[in-house]
Protein backbone atom coordinates (compact mmCIF):
# COMPACT_ATOMS: atom_id res chain seq x y z
CA UNK A 1 0.00 0.00 0.00
CA UNK A 2 1.52 3.30 -0.94
CA UNK A 3 1.67 6.06 1.63
CA UNK A 4 -1.15 8.54 1.47
CA UNK A 5 0.50 11.91 1.10
CA UNK A 6 -2.37 13.64 2.91
CA UNK A 7 -1.47 11.85 6.09
CA UNK A 8 2.02 13.35 5.99
CA UNK A 9 0.70 16.80 6.87
CA UNK A 10 2.36 17.63 10.18
CA UNK A 11 -0.18 20.21 11.28
CA UNK A 12 -3.94 20.16 11.17
CA UNK A 13 -5.54 21.88 8.24
CA UNK A 14 -7.69 23.91 10.63
CA UNK A 15 -4.55 25.27 12.27
CA UNK A 16 -3.22 26.32 8.90
CA UNK A 17 -6.49 28.04 8.02
CA UNK A 18 -6.39 29.95 11.29
CA UNK A 19 -2.79 30.89 10.68
CA UNK A 20 -3.57 32.16 7.23
CA UNK A 21 -6.41 34.23 8.59
CA UNK A 22 -3.85 35.65 10.98
CA UNK A 23 -1.65 36.63 8.06
CA UNK A 24 0.89 33.80 8.27
CA UNK A 25 2.56 33.42 4.87
CA UNK A 26 3.84 29.94 5.71
CA UNK A 27 0.25 28.87 6.19
CA UNK A 28 -0.61 30.30 2.78
CA UNK A 29 2.08 28.13 1.24
CA UNK A 30 1.00 25.05 3.17
CA UNK A 31 -2.62 25.48 2.14
CA UNK A 32 -1.68 26.25 -1.45
CA UNK A 33 0.34 23.03 -1.53
CA UNK A 34 -2.50 21.06 0.02
CA UNK A 35 -5.07 22.50 -2.35
CA UNK A 36 -2.95 21.94 -5.45
CA UNK A 37 -2.17 18.39 -4.39
CA UNK A 38 -5.79 17.41 -3.78
CA UNK A 39 -6.99 18.96 -7.02
CA UNK A 40 -4.04 17.61 -8.98
CA UNK A 41 -4.77 14.08 -7.87
CA UNK A 42 -8.46 14.31 -8.75
CA UNK A 43 -7.97 16.01 -12.08
CA UNK A 44 -4.97 13.82 -12.74
CA UNK A 45 -7.11 10.72 -12.60
CA UNK A 46 -9.45 12.06 -15.26
CA UNK A 47 -7.56 14.29 -17.63
CA UNK A 48 -5.17 13.37 -20.34
CA UNK A 49 -2.08 15.31 -19.41
CA UNK A 50 -0.38 16.62 -16.32
CA UNK A 51 -0.42 20.09 -17.84
CA UNK A 52 -4.20 20.05 -18.01
CA UNK A 53 -4.46 18.75 -14.48
CA UNK A 54 -1.94 21.31 -13.30
CA UNK A 55 -3.92 24.17 -14.84
CA UNK A 56 -7.02 23.05 -13.02
CA UNK A 57 -5.19 22.40 -9.77
CA UNK A 58 -3.72 25.89 -9.73
CA UNK A 59 -7.05 27.50 -10.53
CA UNK A 60 -8.67 25.47 -7.75
CA UNK A 61 -6.04 26.46 -5.18
CA UNK A 62 -6.32 30.13 -6.10
CA UNK A 63 -10.10 30.01 -5.81
CA UNK A 64 -9.93 28.13 -2.51
CA UNK A 65 -7.49 30.58 -0.92
CA UNK A 66 -9.25 33.66 -2.22
CA UNK A 67 -12.61 32.49 -0.97
CA UNK A 68 -11.36 31.21 2.37
CA UNK A 69 -13.41 33.85 4.13
CA UNK A 70 -16.54 31.95 3.15
CA UNK A 71 -15.29 28.77 4.78
CA UNK A 72 -16.99 28.63 8.14
CA UNK A 73 -15.48 25.38 9.37
CA UNK A 74 -11.69 25.37 8.96
CA UNK A 75 -11.71 21.59 9.29
CA UNK A 76 -13.68 21.48 6.04
CA UNK A 77 -10.87 22.89 3.92
CA UNK A 78 -10.37 19.63 2.00
CA UNK A 79 -14.08 19.33 1.28
CA UNK A 80 -14.00 22.95 0.11
CA UNK A 81 -11.17 22.12 -2.28
CA UNK A 82 -12.93 19.01 -3.57
CA UNK A 83 -16.03 21.02 -4.32
CA UNK A 84 -14.11 23.65 -6.24
CA UNK A 85 -12.20 20.91 -8.04
CA UNK A 86 -15.44 19.32 -9.15
CA UNK A 87 -16.63 22.63 -10.55
CA UNK A 88 -13.46 23.26 -12.52
CA UNK A 89 -13.02 19.68 -13.69
CA UNK A 90 -16.64 19.38 -14.73
CA UNK A 91 -16.28 22.50 -16.83
CA UNK A 92 -13.18 21.09 -18.47
CA UNK A 93 -14.73 17.68 -19.09
CA UNK A 94 -17.79 19.22 -20.67
CA UNK A 95 -15.54 21.06 -23.07
CA UNK A 96 -14.02 17.73 -23.95
CA UNK A 97 -17.38 16.05 -24.40
CA UNK A 98 -16.46 14.89 -27.80
CA UNK A 99 -14.76 11.64 -26.97
CA UNK A 100 -11.10 11.42 -27.74
CA UNK A 101 -8.66 8.66 -27.32
CA UNK A 102 -6.39 9.28 -24.38
CA UNK A 103 -3.00 9.92 -25.92
CA UNK A 104 -0.93 9.83 -22.77
CA UNK A 105 -3.24 9.14 -19.87
CA UNK A 106 -1.93 10.81 -16.79
CA UNK A 107 -2.58 7.75 -14.69
CA UNK A 108 0.18 6.06 -16.66
CA UNK A 109 2.84 8.69 -16.23
CA UNK A 110 4.01 7.90 -12.73
CA UNK A 111 5.31 4.43 -12.32
CA UNK A 112 6.97 5.28 -9.01
CA UNK A 113 4.00 4.30 -6.95
CA UNK A 114 3.34 0.65 -7.33
CA UNK A 115 -0.27 -0.28 -6.78
CA UNK A 116 -1.30 -3.17 -4.63
CA UNK A 117 -1.55 -5.87 -7.24
CA UNK A 118 0.02 -9.31 -7.14
CA UNK A 119 3.83 -9.21 -7.12
CA UNK A 120 4.13 -11.44 -10.13
CA UNK A 121 2.05 -9.09 -12.28
CA UNK A 122 3.58 -8.39 -15.66
CA UNK A 123 4.44 -4.65 -15.73
CA UNK A 124 3.45 -4.39 -19.36
CA UNK A 125 0.10 -5.94 -18.55
CA UNK A 126 -0.37 -3.44 -15.74
CA UNK A 127 0.36 -0.48 -18.00
CA UNK A 128 -2.01 -1.86 -20.59
CA UNK A 129 -4.64 -2.34 -17.92
CA UNK A 130 -4.35 1.23 -16.74
CA UNK A 131 -4.50 2.46 -20.30
CA UNK A 132 -7.67 0.52 -20.79
CA UNK A 133 -9.20 1.78 -17.57
CA UNK A 134 -8.45 5.43 -18.26
CA UNK A 135 -9.77 5.11 -21.78
CA UNK A 136 -12.88 3.47 -20.39
CA UNK A 137 -13.25 6.24 -17.82
CA UNK A 138 -13.26 8.87 -20.55
CA UNK A 139 -16.40 7.27 -21.93
CA UNK A 140 -18.32 7.75 -18.71
CA UNK A 141 -20.45 10.83 -17.95
CA UNK A 142 -18.49 13.54 -16.16
CA UNK A 143 -20.24 13.14 -12.81
CA UNK A 144 -19.67 9.39 -12.76
CA UNK A 145 -16.00 9.92 -13.51
CA UNK A 146 -15.68 12.48 -10.76
CA UNK A 147 -17.49 10.28 -8.28
CA UNK A 148 -15.19 7.37 -9.10
CA UNK A 149 -12.08 9.56 -8.85
CA UNK A 150 -13.11 10.99 -5.49
CA UNK A 151 -13.80 7.50 -4.18
CA UNK A 152 -10.74 5.69 -5.52
CA UNK A 153 -8.16 8.46 -5.46
CA UNK A 154 -9.12 10.18 -2.18
CA UNK A 155 -11.09 7.39 -0.51
CA UNK A 156 -13.97 9.76 0.19
CA UNK A 157 -17.19 8.45 1.70
CA UNK A 158 -20.56 8.78 -0.03
CA UNK A 159 -21.33 11.72 2.26
CA UNK A 160 -18.12 13.51 1.35
CA UNK A 161 -18.60 12.87 -2.36
CA UNK A 162 -22.16 14.15 -2.09
CA UNK A 163 -20.86 17.36 -0.56
CA UNK A 164 -18.31 17.76 -3.34
CA UNK A 165 -20.81 17.05 -6.11
CA UNK A 166 -23.59 18.98 -4.37
CA UNK A 167 -26.03 16.10 -4.58
CA UNK A 168 -27.70 13.54 -2.33
CA UNK A 169 -25.89 10.51 -0.98
CA UNK A 170 -28.30 8.30 -2.89
CA UNK A 171 -27.23 9.98 -6.10
CA UNK A 172 -23.60 9.26 -5.26
CA UNK A 173 -24.44 5.63 -4.71
CA UNK A 174 -26.15 5.55 -8.10
CA UNK A 175 -23.27 7.33 -9.84
CA UNK A 176 -20.73 4.92 -8.42
CA UNK A 177 -22.87 1.87 -9.18
CA UNK A 178 -23.53 2.93 -12.75
CA UNK A 179 -19.89 3.83 -13.29
CA UNK A 180 -18.66 0.49 -11.98
CA UNK A 181 -21.35 -1.39 -13.89
CA UNK A 182 -20.35 0.28 -17.14
CA UNK A 183 -16.71 -0.50 -16.49
CA UNK A 184 -17.54 -4.11 -15.65
CA UNK A 185 -19.25 -4.47 -19.03
CA UNK A 186 -16.21 -3.26 -20.90
CA UNK A 187 -14.89 -6.39 -22.65
CA UNK A 188 -11.29 -5.35 -22.28
CA UNK A 189 -11.70 -4.59 -18.59
CA UNK A 190 -13.38 -7.96 -18.06
CA UNK A 191 -10.30 -9.65 -19.46
CA UNK A 192 -8.07 -7.57 -17.25
CA UNK A 193 -10.16 -8.21 -14.17
CA UNK A 194 -10.00 -11.93 -14.76
CA UNK A 195 -6.26 -11.74 -15.24
CA UNK A 196 -5.60 -9.67 -12.10
CA UNK A 197 -7.94 -11.68 -9.94
CA UNK A 198 -6.13 -14.77 -11.00
CA UNK A 199 -9.38 -16.17 -12.21
CA UNK B 1 -15.38 -6.68 5.62
CA UNK B 2 -13.92 -8.28 2.49
CA UNK B 3 -12.92 -5.64 -0.06
CA UNK B 4 -14.74 -5.71 -3.36
CA UNK B 5 -12.36 -6.98 -6.08
CA UNK B 6 -13.53 -4.16 -8.33
CA UNK B 7 -12.56 -1.68 -5.63
CA UNK B 8 -9.10 -3.17 -5.36
CA UNK B 9 -8.57 -2.94 -9.09
CA UNK B 10 -9.88 0.62 -9.32
CA UNK B 11 -7.60 1.73 -6.53
CA UNK B 12 -4.66 -0.06 -8.04
CA UNK B 13 -5.13 1.45 -11.47
CA UNK B 14 -5.54 4.96 -10.11
CA UNK B 15 -2.59 4.71 -7.73
CA UNK B 16 -0.35 6.92 -9.88
CA UNK B 17 -2.88 9.74 -9.64
CA UNK B 18 -2.75 9.45 -5.85
CA UNK B 19 1.01 9.80 -6.00
CA UNK B 20 0.96 13.12 -7.85
CA UNK B 21 2.67 15.93 -5.97
CA UNK B 22 2.67 19.61 -6.83
CA UNK B 23 5.84 21.17 -8.15
CA UNK B 24 7.48 24.20 -6.55
CA UNK B 25 6.63 26.21 -9.64
CA UNK B 26 2.94 25.42 -9.27
CA UNK B 27 2.93 26.59 -5.66
CA UNK B 28 4.78 29.78 -6.53
CA UNK B 29 2.28 30.48 -9.30
CA UNK B 30 -0.66 30.01 -6.95
CA UNK B 31 0.81 32.24 -4.25
CA UNK B 32 1.63 34.93 -6.79
CA UNK B 33 -1.97 34.93 -8.00
CA UNK B 34 -3.45 34.87 -4.51
CA UNK B 35 -1.36 37.49 -2.76
CA UNK B 36 -2.65 40.60 -4.52
CA UNK B 37 -6.19 39.67 -3.55
CA UNK B 38 -5.48 38.01 -0.23
CA UNK B 39 -5.71 41.05 1.99
CA UNK B 40 -9.14 41.11 3.44
CA UNK B 41 -10.44 38.20 1.40
CA UNK B 42 -8.83 35.47 3.47
CA UNK B 43 -10.35 36.74 6.67
CA UNK B 44 -13.83 35.76 7.68
CA UNK B 45 -16.55 38.13 6.65
CA UNK B 46 -17.58 40.41 9.39
CA UNK B 47 -20.59 42.66 9.52
CA UNK B 48 -20.01 45.83 7.57
CA UNK B 49 -20.36 48.14 10.53
CA UNK B 50 -17.67 46.46 12.56
CA UNK B 51 -15.43 46.09 9.56
CA UNK B 52 -15.76 49.75 8.74
CA UNK B 53 -15.04 50.73 12.31
CA UNK B 54 -12.03 48.48 12.52
CA UNK B 55 -10.69 49.60 9.16
CA UNK B 56 -11.03 53.25 10.11
CA UNK B 57 -9.24 52.62 13.38
CA UNK B 58 -6.47 50.72 11.68
CA UNK B 59 -5.95 53.39 9.08
CA UNK B 60 -5.84 56.14 11.67
CA UNK B 61 -3.37 54.26 13.80
CA UNK B 62 -1.08 53.04 11.08
CA UNK B 63 1.48 55.85 11.37
CA UNK B 64 1.34 55.96 15.15
CA UNK B 65 1.69 52.21 15.34
CA UNK B 66 4.75 52.24 13.11
CA UNK B 67 6.48 54.59 15.52
CA UNK B 68 5.42 52.77 18.67
CA UNK B 69 6.15 49.26 17.48
CA UNK B 70 9.45 49.98 15.76
CA UNK B 71 11.06 49.28 19.14
CA UNK B 72 10.44 46.24 21.33
CA UNK B 73 7.19 46.48 23.21
CA UNK B 74 7.63 47.40 26.84
CA UNK B 75 5.04 48.30 29.38
CA UNK B 76 6.64 51.72 29.85
CA UNK B 77 6.24 52.44 26.17
CA UNK B 78 2.61 51.56 26.47
CA UNK B 79 1.81 53.69 29.47
CA UNK B 80 -1.76 54.81 29.22
CA UNK B 81 -2.61 52.10 26.72
CA UNK B 82 -4.75 50.41 29.35
CA UNK B 83 -7.68 52.43 28.09
CA UNK B 84 -7.64 50.65 24.75
CA UNK B 85 -8.17 47.03 23.89
CA UNK B 86 -4.53 46.75 22.89
CA UNK B 87 -3.43 47.69 26.39
CA UNK B 88 -5.03 44.58 27.79
CA UNK B 89 -2.76 42.40 25.67
CA UNK B 90 0.40 44.48 25.27
CA UNK B 91 2.16 43.22 28.40
CA UNK B 92 1.53 39.63 27.44
CA UNK B 93 2.76 40.13 23.88
CA UNK B 94 5.74 42.00 25.28
CA UNK B 95 6.78 38.87 27.14
CA UNK B 96 5.11 39.33 30.51
CA UNK B 97 2.94 36.25 30.84
CA UNK B 98 1.87 37.32 34.33
CA UNK B 99 0.13 40.30 32.75
CA UNK B 100 -1.93 38.20 30.37
CA UNK B 101 -5.71 38.43 30.59
CA UNK B 102 -7.79 35.40 31.47
CA UNK B 103 -6.27 32.10 32.48
CA UNK B 104 -4.01 29.53 30.82
CA UNK B 105 -5.73 26.84 28.77
CA UNK B 106 -5.88 23.65 30.76
CA UNK B 107 -5.20 20.21 29.39
CA UNK B 108 -8.54 19.16 30.87
CA UNK B 109 -10.76 22.07 29.89
CA UNK B 110 -14.13 21.47 31.52
CA UNK B 111 -17.16 20.84 29.31
CA UNK B 112 -16.88 23.32 26.46
CA UNK B 113 -20.04 23.89 24.41
CA UNK B 114 -17.86 23.30 21.36
CA UNK B 115 -14.81 21.00 21.29
CA UNK B 116 -11.56 22.76 22.04
CA UNK B 117 -9.52 22.77 18.81
CA UNK B 118 -6.61 20.39 19.22
CA UNK B 119 -4.11 22.73 17.64
CA UNK B 120 -4.38 24.97 20.70
CA UNK B 121 -2.33 22.27 22.41
CA UNK B 122 0.31 22.36 19.69
CA UNK B 123 2.94 24.66 21.17
CA UNK B 124 4.40 25.41 17.77
CA UNK B 125 1.05 26.47 16.38
CA UNK B 126 -0.32 28.25 19.44
CA UNK B 127 2.01 29.67 22.06
CA UNK B 128 0.65 30.33 25.54
CA UNK B 129 -2.98 29.53 24.77
CA UNK B 130 -5.40 31.13 27.19
CA UNK B 131 -9.08 31.30 27.90
CA UNK B 132 -9.89 34.98 27.94
CA UNK B 133 -13.56 34.65 28.78
CA UNK B 134 -16.25 32.00 29.00
CA UNK B 135 -19.97 31.66 29.53
CA UNK B 136 -22.36 28.79 29.15
CA UNK B 137 -19.54 26.54 28.02
CA UNK B 138 -18.51 28.91 25.21
CA UNK B 139 -14.93 30.05 25.46
CA UNK B 140 -12.97 32.87 23.93
CA UNK B 141 -9.44 31.60 23.41
CA UNK B 142 -6.36 33.64 22.69
CA UNK B 143 -2.86 32.61 21.78
CA UNK B 144 0.34 33.97 20.32
CA UNK B 145 0.91 32.70 16.81
CA UNK B 146 4.15 31.37 15.35
CA UNK B 147 5.03 34.78 13.94
CA UNK B 148 4.26 36.57 17.23
CA UNK B 149 0.80 37.81 16.29
CA UNK B 150 -2.19 37.86 18.59
CA UNK B 151 -4.93 35.42 17.75
CA UNK B 152 -8.44 34.93 19.03
CA UNK B 153 -10.59 31.90 18.58
CA UNK B 154 -14.33 32.21 19.09
CA UNK B 155 -15.52 28.95 20.54
CA UNK B 156 -14.49 25.98 18.46
CA UNK B 157 -14.25 27.51 15.03
CA UNK B 158 -13.95 31.08 13.88
CA UNK B 159 -10.58 32.77 14.35
CA UNK B 160 -9.23 36.30 14.13
CA UNK B 161 -5.59 37.26 13.90
CA UNK B 162 -3.80 40.55 14.51
CA UNK B 163 -0.19 41.00 13.52
CA UNK B 164 0.41 43.45 16.33
CA UNK B 165 -1.29 45.39 19.09
CA UNK B 166 -1.68 48.47 16.93
CA UNK B 167 -4.15 46.64 14.74
CA UNK B 168 -6.52 46.43 17.67
CA UNK B 169 -6.99 50.18 17.56
CA UNK B 170 -7.80 52.67 20.29
CA UNK B 171 -11.31 51.62 21.14
CA UNK B 172 -12.01 50.26 24.63
CA UNK B 173 -13.85 47.26 23.20
CA UNK B 174 -14.16 45.24 20.05
CA UNK B 175 -17.03 42.90 19.46
CA UNK B 176 -15.43 40.10 17.47
CA UNK B 177 -18.80 38.63 16.63
CA UNK B 178 -20.71 35.39 17.05
CA UNK B 179 -18.78 32.18 16.60
CA UNK B 180 -19.03 29.66 13.81
CA UNK B 181 -22.40 28.25 14.85
CA UNK B 182 -25.16 28.95 12.38
CA UNK B 183 -28.05 28.53 14.73
CA UNK B 184 -28.95 29.37 18.29
CA UNK B 185 -28.20 26.57 20.72
CA UNK B 186 -30.78 24.49 22.58
CA UNK B 187 -31.17 27.25 25.16
CA UNK B 188 -31.82 29.80 22.42
CA UNK B 189 -28.44 31.48 22.92
CA UNK B 190 -25.92 32.78 20.45
CA UNK B 191 -22.49 33.37 21.96
CA UNK B 192 -21.22 36.86 21.20
CA UNK B 193 -17.49 37.26 21.73
CA UNK B 194 -15.46 40.39 22.34
CA UNK B 195 -12.30 41.86 23.80
CA UNK B 196 -12.04 44.87 26.06
CA UNK B 197 -9.59 47.30 27.64
CA UNK B 198 -8.34 46.72 31.16
CA UNK B 199 -10.48 49.58 32.38
CA UNK B 200 -13.60 47.74 31.30
CA UNK B 201 -14.96 45.75 34.22
CA UNK B 202 -18.47 44.99 32.96
CA UNK B 203 -20.29 44.81 29.66
CA UNK B 204 -23.97 45.02 28.90
CA UNK B 205 -25.81 43.80 25.85
CA UNK B 206 -28.86 45.93 25.22
CA UNK B 207 -31.96 44.70 23.42
CA UNK B 208 -34.76 46.33 21.48
CA UNK B 209 -36.77 46.10 24.66
CA UNK B 210 -36.43 44.72 28.13
CA UNK B 211 -33.46 44.60 30.45
CA UNK B 212 -29.92 44.28 29.15
CA UNK B 213 -27.74 41.26 29.69
CA UNK B 214 -24.88 42.19 32.01
CA UNK B 215 -21.58 40.41 32.55
CA UNK B 216 -19.26 41.50 35.38
CA UNK B 217 -15.68 40.60 36.10
CA UNK B 218 -14.45 41.30 32.58
CA UNK B 219 -10.72 40.73 32.23
CA UNK B 220 -9.70 41.49 28.68
CA UNK B 221 -12.60 39.70 27.04
CA UNK B 222 -16.21 38.66 27.31
CA UNK B 223 -18.73 36.13 26.10
CA UNK B 224 -22.34 37.24 26.05
CA UNK B 225 -25.12 34.68 25.68
CA UNK B 226 -27.30 36.75 23.41
CA UNK B 227 -30.96 36.03 22.77
CA UNK B 228 -31.33 36.66 19.03
CA UNK B 229 -35.11 36.83 19.22
CA UNK B 230 -34.92 39.90 21.47
CA UNK B 231 -33.09 41.99 18.88
CA UNK B 232 -29.64 42.70 20.35
CA UNK B 233 -28.69 46.35 19.83
CA UNK B 234 -25.28 47.23 21.23
CA UNK B 235 -22.58 46.20 23.65
CA UNK B 236 -21.83 48.81 26.28
CA UNK B 237 -18.52 48.82 28.17
CA UNK B 238 -18.51 49.99 31.80
CA UNK B 239 -15.62 50.78 34.11
CA UNK B 240 -15.35 49.96 37.82
CA UNK B 241 -17.58 52.93 38.73
CA UNK B 242 -20.24 51.89 36.27
CA UNK B 243 -19.47 54.71 33.88
CA UNK B 244 -19.84 53.99 30.20
CA UNK B 245 -16.40 53.97 28.56
CA UNK B 246 -17.36 52.63 25.17
CA UNK B 247 -20.09 51.08 23.11
CA UNK B 248 -20.40 49.17 19.85
CA UNK B 249 -23.47 48.47 17.79
CA UNK B 250 -24.38 44.86 17.05
CA UNK B 251 -27.72 45.42 15.36
CA UNK B 252 -26.17 45.00 11.91
CA UNK B 253 -25.66 41.32 12.68
CA UNK B 254 -28.33 39.20 11.00
CA UNK B 255 -29.80 37.84 14.24
CA UNK B 256 -32.86 36.40 12.52
CA UNK B 257 -30.56 34.01 10.70
CA UNK B 258 -29.76 32.33 14.03
CA UNK B 259 -33.43 31.67 14.69
CA UNK B 260 -33.92 29.57 11.59
CA UNK B 261 -34.22 25.90 12.33
CA UNK B 262 -31.27 23.79 11.29
CA UNK B 263 -31.98 21.80 8.15
CA UNK B 264 -32.11 18.08 8.53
Amino acid sequence: MEPNSQQAEPRSVAAEVHRLRGGDSEAAEALARRGVRLALQTAGALLESREEASDIAQDVAVDALRSLGKLRDPEAFDAWVHRITVRHTMRRLKRQRRAREAETPLALLSEAAQPSVPEDTDPDALIAARQTLVTALTRLPARQRLALALRYVHDLSDTEIAAALDCREGTVHALLSRGRRTLRRDPQLIEIAIEFRGG
Amino acid sequence: MVPDPDDILMRAFLAPARALEPSAEEIVNVLARVRPASRGSGAPRRPVGRLRTLAAGLAALLLVAAAIWSVPATRAALEGAGESVGGAFSGWLGGDAADAPGRPLRSDEPAPAEPTPTYLYDHQAAREPRVIAEAGGYKLYSYIGPSGGLNFLLGGGLGFGFENIAQLGKAPLHVLGPGARRHADAEGHVALFGIAARSVKSVELTYESGPPLRVDGVDGGFVLLAKPGRGPQEVVALDSRGDVVGRQSVDEIDWQHYLERPRG
